[in-house]
């Protein structure tokens, strides 16, 4: 639970239940298209924001460029997993049957590559595939279960259609006052303080 | 078919709000300068997520309780013949000398099959951007999975010693004894192990936003958990959407040959052994297509009462449907080139073992097998020459069913009649099967079809992120059909200039 | 008829092992085992490994001196090998004892483990046959740990029978000696002991009467002799000096008492095709029904039977036999033409004095006398052949002998009947009344035998009989020889032979059979009869002991005399009764090697059946597994038919033995079911129930063929029929199998040898053409042995003695008979029989013994996922049981389809005597896993274990598998490739030798030398 109060300019306050000296930790603004949204992170962005965010029910094309996000290096994570996958493959196929415990199998050589392809291509995929779905979730910081918009009502449209827009407390530039003002004037419909 | 539906409609589908009750539209007419909307009806983020929503938030209904029960039912069946083969032996099966491989291994390679429709669409479509897959994915998807766990079941089982199967993972015994790398059902191993991995993977991933969504309109303390624990936490924060849509298109990327790879290595199983008729270059390109071929018939015969029943006739509309009965009916062509090619080969390869296995087949003991297999895989998906046809719900759902069981019926085929009438006629005899080939048989499809009951009644059965990803243009530049066609095809590079 | 469908319909595989089980259960075999194993009867019943088995085993032998467990016989016997004294267990040993069938004894080497006999092969010493054995001889191992066999005394109580002790029954007998008529109906046997019983019997009783009855039997061949010289002679043949050799319904190699010594004559014509001067003997066989011999003919003449005479007249005439004037030619009557009969004839005379003609026991005495006249005519006598003396030479025909007992019991000339081992019940026919009605008029009958059978139910006693592994006692061989049998183990349950039993009736103190058989022998011994008698025990025979020979018997005037009679033989279909390849007349009915055996001709186990031709069965449109109506003199008997080629239209081919049905008077009457029905029951059809005494005189009936009611299931291990059905209907041809015929078993004919140098790449249609087979890698090389075999299809006859050796040898498994129809057999060797030619009723035949190629690149390896088959430094193809997971990749993908597996669990739980008998050298195989032919590696591990403790490197012929040992031709040869100077490099070498399906390059090591056919007309060419 936690208590509510809205201030002069209609920006609505979330309190933590009895958090002694409560300060503000984040702040949202909710925008109702996602070109609205657009325009107003390219805004934000401009202002020179660090710590900050925009929360959209789908992948809005172009927000990247919008907030200015590098390129991710999720893939050379992905192609560590594969590179060590084929030659792990070969190596343990070697290993196994013509290093540790040679067979004598219809008048083959103990080891040939034709016939280690396939397990090798498998295990190549397979550990892209975990480096493409772990490096997601290790560049994204998932799972984590706690954030403070689940504290906010209206940031649960978020998934579903609205478009929001995070300011973290701890950005050098945060401050409620500015920054909410900042947000209407860019079109939000409502913002939102959260307070710990 | 549709009046059926309709009548049953009511118990199935659970009481809807807003447009849901959404007649059909047909959206198939070529447009010269646009194109038809991928989602028709009066539709935007709000109806889509309550639409898809819905379907899991509403109390179970009557229809599906009872569709729910009769799969578990007939899944019973596993129950009772499996522990009765591991006790009796694989004697209770059919098999005999000639043909060691039997239904086990049959339905072993069907339902592979089976399971590549999903990936395919999700990952090939996926890189091909096409939009019309981001309706069906989902659910083929999942299916897929289940599809892949039926499948997974038989090597388990057909073995003699079942109890010893895990032999063939790279597990030392005391002796230090490895598996043999160079057999194709170790290859096997790898393959579907891979690929079912790497498909829950795919499928998963894709699912978190919805999961998301579903967390944030759960009222239950208990939903809220489960959906908050699955979504992990998702914000739909554009930071994270940068690195995930990246992740997806690179599990895409790598899905696609895996795909293509797993039913080769399947095909390995046949092709890498020197029976006659099994011992063909043919096959991986073969059984590949055959693999797309039943996978979409499959995803047919689940979406058409799926899209009824659910109220999903805007999201999943004609166009899909028709799209997939174009694909079914080129892969129906390709696995008859392959028929074809077979022969032609056969004779003129000019081995005698080769060339009487194939006359054999078509003419032999199994000569009904083999014509079954023809008319179904290939004469019955020519009627989607006609557009009438291939845009006509019943008929397409009749012809899925009968591609379902050709398909089965090829594998039947190259197993069992390449074997029993192989090398040395003195060895040659008639398999047939017993009770519990037929049993275990059924019951898989009560396997897969109590999972995918499941899936429908806990998860987000469309790609509602995508969809609405889809539907952002027409949402975003409020503009007449046309443009909106145009837009829609350039989205990708025009939208970050707007 | 129903009846035993329904019992054959039951539950798959169960039929032999289920009951087995029953019994292993039931209480009687609780006490019996509580007899057999005083100190260790519980934990015999707990399921014990067989290696706690054998630790059980071996403390009751220590504990009690080998009195109890092991059964060490008590009186001294003595071990063939060199060292008489003390025994090492675990080492197995062999004696030397004999085996009987039709009177005639063979000399076999019983090998012995801890005292548990668990081989029998032949005794390469014996003067008169070679070290082979029949799948009879192998098979009786079995018959010695069945649990089917009578554990006790048992005699009538009222309507019920009691199973009563041997104290109990000596009394009864002594008792029963001193009452006079006394009849004994007793199986003819050629022991000397026996026959010193029955004097003494005579003698003592006076008007005791000595009967003695055997459905197959030689007794024209008796009286022919008789007509001819005026006293029955028997006439000994040499087939390795026989260069044509015509059998007019005669089956030399298989079905004859002699056929091993012949087999390994008529093999020595054959293999020597590849000398540098190729000596190549000719087979005409003219014949009703394919018999083995009429298979490995080169010339096959069908015909019936009853024609035969006819033929027989006109062959004589052909070759200058004097023959009575006014015989018309009747050759019109038969299929064969003149062409052909003057053909034989001239064949004969140009060989004259290497020629042999020989009847069969089917034809009538005169077929004989005719035969015979022609031998002596062309001086075969003294070079093929031989006439040697034989003892009680006034004893009349059995079937004479058995009505005069008949009559006898009607009169009320008998008071008491003691039977040995004969079975008049099922297999005599019927005098007026049957027998059962004959023996319930006799005021006391008494059965002795090994099994409680139809004749046991009726009688008043029945006293349970030896095996001949657990008895003492003597025999002639063919030649006269005369043979001893000693007992390996004592009797399992404390059963008594024949001649014990004859002491028990007779004597005041009862002699034991070691001191009968040394009594009746201690004339013959040297100075030192202990000496001598420990000599004959080693050797297992008595050298020098052969039955007189006359060299030149004086032919009697107006032999011919019968010859008129014998042409008048009636038109229309007959019905021959055949000797079962595998029952023989039905005594081996309980062995289930012999039961699954397939026939060598029509590949049949687990039942008879009537066979029909082609032609014939298309006329009537009846296939194979249709049940048809045979109705001869007033008897009726409906029997699935089996379409065979080669067999003759006009005749129906049936064998004897089967049909075993515990009647419902005993059914009634029974405490439980009879032991001799544990397997036999319900198997196959009782074709004695067609057999009058005329059939037994003349050798064949007239018969009716009608449809019967429905079809029935074979259990065929091969085609399920030869000529499909379809093909059937409609022109007459074989299917793909038989056109591929050429392929695999390589025929051509005597023509090439001289001159072609591959023999059998000129085989036409000899497999597909392939470029030159080259290996994409490095191939591997062998440092050690390449052990390998080649097979001489010339001489293989398809007699399958291979097949059960092979079983015994390896401990496989019985399966029965719904899991053979399945296809599930699991013996490692199969024999492929085909057929080519374009006639269908008169095709040429081909055995192909099968079993795994052991190939260099075997495809079964690379496809297993656990590598459970891998090849071992000397090149064989292992098998890895306890690593198999059963996956079945490897027998899918063996060309030659030679691996089996085990669908269920087919040893579980073994009766105690069953485990006895099993090979402790070889694994038993669990469920689930696959197995094979190892090229009996066990075998070749202990003579290298031999040869390494002897410091001497492996000598060729040393390794021996069992196929190769028992092999009656020597058409196996095994040995080591790496040694140039050995037997099978040389055999591989031959211009003869081919691998089967070589195409493929899986580098098969076992070979094979392509058959020849030597048919007359390649004479010129």
């Amino acid at each position: 639970m936690s208590a509510k109060m809205t201030n002069s300019q209609g920006v609505e306050t979330i309190t933590a239940e009895g958090s002694s000296d409560p300060r503000p930790v984040l702040m949202l603004a909710e925008f109702e298209t996602a070109d609205l949204l657009m325009e107003a992170a390219t805004g934000v962005r401009d202002q020179g924001f660090r710590l900050w965010d925009c929360h959209t029910p789908y992948p809005v094309h172009g927000l990247d460029q919008a907030m200015g996000i590098r390129p991710t290096l999720l893939p050379w994570l992905v192609f560590g997993g594969g590179a060590t996958g084929f030659t792990g493959g070969l190596l343990m196929q070697a290993w196994m049957n013509a290093v540790d415990y040679p067979f004598l199998i219809s008048g083959k050589p103990f080891w040939s590559i034709p016939a280690s392809i396939p397990v090798a291509f498998e295990l190549t995929i397979l550990l892209s595939a975990f480096g493409a779905f772990g490096g997601m979730l290790l560049l994204n910081g998932l799972p984590r279960f706690y954030r403070p918009h689940f504290r906010s009502d209206r940031f649960r449209r978020a998934t579903a259609d609205r478009f929001f827009i995070s300011i973290d407390g701890r950005d050098r530039q945060f401050d409620v006052q500015a920054n909410s003002e900042l947000l209407t004037g860019l079109g939000a419909t409502a913002v939102e303080v959260i307070e710990e | 078919m549709k009046q059926l539906l309709d009548k049953l409609s009511p118990i199935m589908r659970p009481e809807l709000t807003g447009n849901a009750e959404s007649p059909e539209i047909d959206n198939t007419a070529y447009l010269p300068d646009a194109r038809q909307p991928l989602v028709t009806g009066e539709n935007d983020n709000t109806t889509i997520t309550d639409k898809v929503c819905q379907i899991v938030e509403q109390k179970p209904t009557v229809g599906w309780w009872m569709f729910f029960l009769l799969s578990l039912s007939v899944l019973g069946l596993l129950g009772v013949f499996i522990p009765f083969l591991i006790f009796w032996g694989v004697g209770t099966w059919g098999v005999n000398n000639p043909a060691g491989w039997g239904y086990a291994i049959v339905n072993f390679v069907f339902w592979v099959g089976i399971g590549h429709a999903g990936t395919l669409i999700s990952a090939i479509l996926f890189l091909f951007r096409q939009k019309w897959r981001t309706s069906i994915n989902r659910a083929a998807e999942a299916m897929t999975i289940f599809a892949v766990i039926c499948a997974g079941m038989f090597p388990g089982i057909h073995v003699g010693r079942a109890w010893f199967a895990y032999w063939m993972f790279p597990i030392p015994n005391q002796m230090e004894l490895w598996p043999n790398f160079r057999s194709p059902l170790l290859w096997d191993v790898f393959a579907v192990g891979t690929y079912f991995t790497v498909s829950l993977l795919f499928w998963y991933m894709g699912m978190i936003p919805d999961l998301a969504t579903l967390r944030d309109r759960a009222k239950h303390s208990v939903r809220k958990v489960a959906y908050g624990l699955l979504s992990l936490g998702w914000t739909g924060s554009n930071r994270h959407w940068h690195v995930y849509e990246r992740a997806y298109l690179l599990l895409a990327a790598l899905a696609t040959p895996l795909v293509l790879s797993v039913h080769s290595v399947v095909s390995f199983d046949f092709a890498v052994s020197q029976v006659a008729g099994w011992h063909t270059t043919i096959f991986p390109p073969y059984f590949v297509a055959g693999a797309i071929f039943s996978g979409f018939a499959m995803v047919m015969t689940l979406l058409v009462p799926a899209r009824q029943l659910f109220g999903l006739k805007d999201v999943i509309t004609l166009k899909h449907l028709e799209n997939m009965n174009k694909i079914i009916m080129l892969t129906g062509m390709l696995v008859g080139y392959a028929y074809a090619q077979e022969f032609f080969i056969a004779w003129y390869g000019g081995v005698k073992v080769e060339k009487f296995a194939f006359i054999n087949r078509a003419f032999g003991q199994y000569a009904w097998a083999y014509w079954i297999m023809v008319s179904c895989n290939v004469l019955s998906p020519q009627i989607f020459w006609f557009k009438k046809m291939r845009t006509n719900i019943t008929v397409m759902f009749i012809v899925s069913i009968f591609v379902n069981i050709g398909m089965w019926f090829e594998r039947f085929v190259i197993t069992v009649t390449s074997l029993a009438n192989d090398y040395t006629p003195s060895a040659w005899d008639y398999y047939s099967p017993k009770l519990a080939d037929v049993t275990i048989l059924i019951g898989a499809f009560g396997l897969f079809f109590t999972l995918f009951a499941l899936f429908c009644r806990f998860l987000p059965f469309i790609a509602m992120t995508e969809v609405r990803g889809v539907m952002a243009e027409k949402a975003r530049l409020k503009s007449p059909p046309p443009q909106q066609g145009a837009s829609d095809s350039a989205s990708e590079d025009s939208a970050a200039g707007s | 008829m129903s009846s035993i469908k329904n019992k054959t319909g039951s539950k798959p595989g169960q039929a032999l092992w289920r009951s087995l089980d029953e019994y292993a259960d039931s209480p009687e075999f609780r006490t019996l085992i509580e007899k057999e194993f005083p100190n260790h009867a519980p934990e015999l019943f707990h399921s014990t490994s067989r290696r706690h088995f054998l630790k059980v085993m071996g403390a009751s032998v220590a504990l009690a001196g080998g009195l109890a467990g092991c059964r060490w016989p008590q009186q001294q016997i003595l071990p063939h090998t060199s060292r008489p004294e003390g025994r090492a267990p675990g080492v197995p040993v062999s004696y030397a004892s004999c085996w009987e069938q039709q009177e005639v004894a063979e000399g076999v080497l019983v090998t012995s483990y801890d005292g548990r006999p668990i081989r029998v092969d032949g005794n390469g010493d014996h003067p008169f046959q070679s070290g082979s054995a029949t799948s009879q001889m192998q098979a009786s191992v079995l018959g010695l740990y069945d649990p089917g066999r009578s554990s006790a005394p048992t005699h009538r109580d009222g309507d019920h029978r009691v199973s009563g002790s041997w104290e109990a029954a000596a009394e009864m007998l002594a008792e029963a000696g001193k009452s006079d008529k006394v009849a004994v109906l007793a199986a003819p046997k050629s022991s000397l002991a026996l026959s010193m019983m029955r004097k003494r019997l005579l003698r003592k009783i006076p008007n005791s009467r000595w009967h003695e009855w055997a459905p197959l039997h030689r007794d024209s061949e008796r009286q022919g002799t008789a007509q001819l010289f005026g006293r029955p002679m028997r006439p000994v043949a040499d087939l390795s000096a026989a260069r044509v050799l015509v059998c007019l319904d005669a089956d030399p190699l298989m079905t004859h008492p002699a056929s091993l010594a012949h087999s390994s004559g008529w093999a020595s014509l054959r293999s020597s095709a590849d000398d540098d001067e190729p000596v190549l003997s000719r087979v005409w066989a003219v014949e009703s029904s394919l018999s083995v011999t009429g298979g490995a003919a080169d010339v096959r003449i069908p015909a019936r039977t009853a024609d035969i005479a006819g033929i027989a007249v006109q062959l004589a005439a052909a070759t200058g036999v004097s023959l009575p004037s006014d015989i018309a030619p009747i050759v019109s009557a038969t299929q064969v033409t003149d062409e052909q009969i003057l053909q034989m004839a001239a064949d004969l005379k140009s060989h004259a004095g290497n020629c042999l003609v020989m009847a069969g026991d089917r034809q009538p005495p005169v077929v004989h006398a005719l035969a015979h006249a022609i031998n002596i005519g062309l001086g075969a006598v003294g070079k093929t052949l031989r006439f040697a003396e034989i003892e009680n030479a006034e004893r009349l025909a059995h079937i004479d002998d058995i009505a005069l007992l008949a009559d006898r019991i009607r009169a009320g000339e008998v008071e008491t009947l003691l039977i040995l081992g004969a079975n008049p019940v099922y297999d005599a026919p019927a005098m007026n009344e049957s027998w059962q009605q004959l023996i319930d008029r006799v005021p006391l009958s008494i059965h002795l035998g090994e099994y409680e059978d139809e004749t046991a139910e009726v009688c008043d006693w029945h006293l349970n009989g030896t095996h001949f592994l657990e008895e003492w006692g003597d025999g002639r061989s063919w030649d006269g020889t005369i043979t001893l049998r000693q007992p390996l183990i004592a009797p399992l349950y404390d059963g008594r032979s024949s001649i014990e039993t004859l002491s028990i009736l007779l004597d005041e103190k009862p002699q034991s059979g070691h001191d009968l058989v040394r009594s009746v022998l201690e004339s013959r011994a040297g100075s030192d009869k202990d000496a001598s008698w420990r000599s004959w025990l080693h050797d297992g025979f008595i050298r020098d002991s052969a039955n007189a020979v006359d060299s030149a018997p004086a032919i009697r005037g107006g032999w011919g005399a019968a010859i008129e009679s014998a042409l008048q033989v009636p038109e229309g279909d007959e019905i021959v009764f055949l000797a079962d390849h595998s029952l023989f007349d039905g005594r081996y009915a309980n062995n289930g090697w012999l039961q699954e055996l397939p026939d060598p001709v029509t590949k049949i186990a687990w039942d008879n059946c009537a066979q029909i031709a082609p032609s014939k069965a298309a006329s009537m449109g009846i296939k194979t597994g249709d049940m048809i109506r045979l109705s001869s003199g007033g008897r009726e008997l409906e029997m699935p038919a089996f379409v065979l080629p080669c067999q003759n239209p006009r005749t129906i081919g049936v064998s004897l033995g089967y049909g075993r049905l515990l009647s419902d008077r005993a059914a009634g009457r029974l405490s439980r079911k009879p032991s001799l029905y544990q397997i036999a029951d319900g198997v196959g059809f009782d074709s004695y129930q067609l057999r009058s005494s005329e059939a037994v005189r003349a050798g064949y009936a007239p018969v009716s063929v009608a449809r019967g009611s429905g079809t029935y299931q074979l259990a065929t291990t091969q085609d399920h029929n030869p000529v499909r059905p379809e093909e059937f209907m409609g022109d007459l041809e074989f299917n793909e199998e038989q056109r591929r015929v050429g392929e695999f078993a390589r025929v051509v004919g005597a023509g090439f040898t001289p001159d072609h140098q591959q023999v059998a790449e000129s085989v036409e249609d000899a497999g597909p053409h392939h470029p030159d087979l080259k290996s994409l890698w490095k191939e591997h090389e062998y440092k050690s042995h390449r052990w390998a075999m080649s097979i001489d299809l010339n001489v293989c006859t398809g007699c399958s003695a291979c097949v059960v050796a092979c079983q015994a040898e390896n401990n496989i498994s019985v399966v029965g008979k719904d899991e053979v129809a399945y296809g599930r057999e699991m013996h490692w060797m199969r024999i492929d029989r085909y057929f080519s030619g374009e006639d269908v009723d008169n095709p040429e035949v081909v055995h192909q013994p099968l079993t795994c190629n052991q190939c260099e690149n075997a495809p079964c390896e690379q496809v297993c996922p656990v590598a459970a088959t891998v090849h071992n430094e000397e090149g064989l193809n292992d098998m890895v049981y306890n690593r198999c997971i059963g996956t079945r990749y490897c027998s899918n993908n063996c060309p030659y389809k030679v691996r089996r597996f085990n669908y269920f669990n087919n040893t579980k739980s073994p009766s105690v005597t069953e485990k006895m008998g099993y090979n402790p050298e070889v694994t038993i195989r669990s469920r689930g896993v696959m197995e094979k032919c190892t090229y009996c590696v066990q075998r070749i591990n202990s003579s290298k274990i031999r040869a390494n403790n002897e410091r001497r490197k492996l000598t060729d012929g040393e390794v021996l598998p069992a196929c190769a040992q028992t092999c009656p031709t020597n058409a196996i040869t095994f040995g080591d490739l790496a040694d140039p100077e050995s037997r099978v490099t040389a055999t591989q070498k031959s211009h003869r030798s081919y691998k089967m399906l070589a195409e493929l390059n899986v580098k098969p090591r076992t070979g094979y030398m392509a058959k020849l056919r030597n048919r007359p007309d390649q004479d010129e060419g």
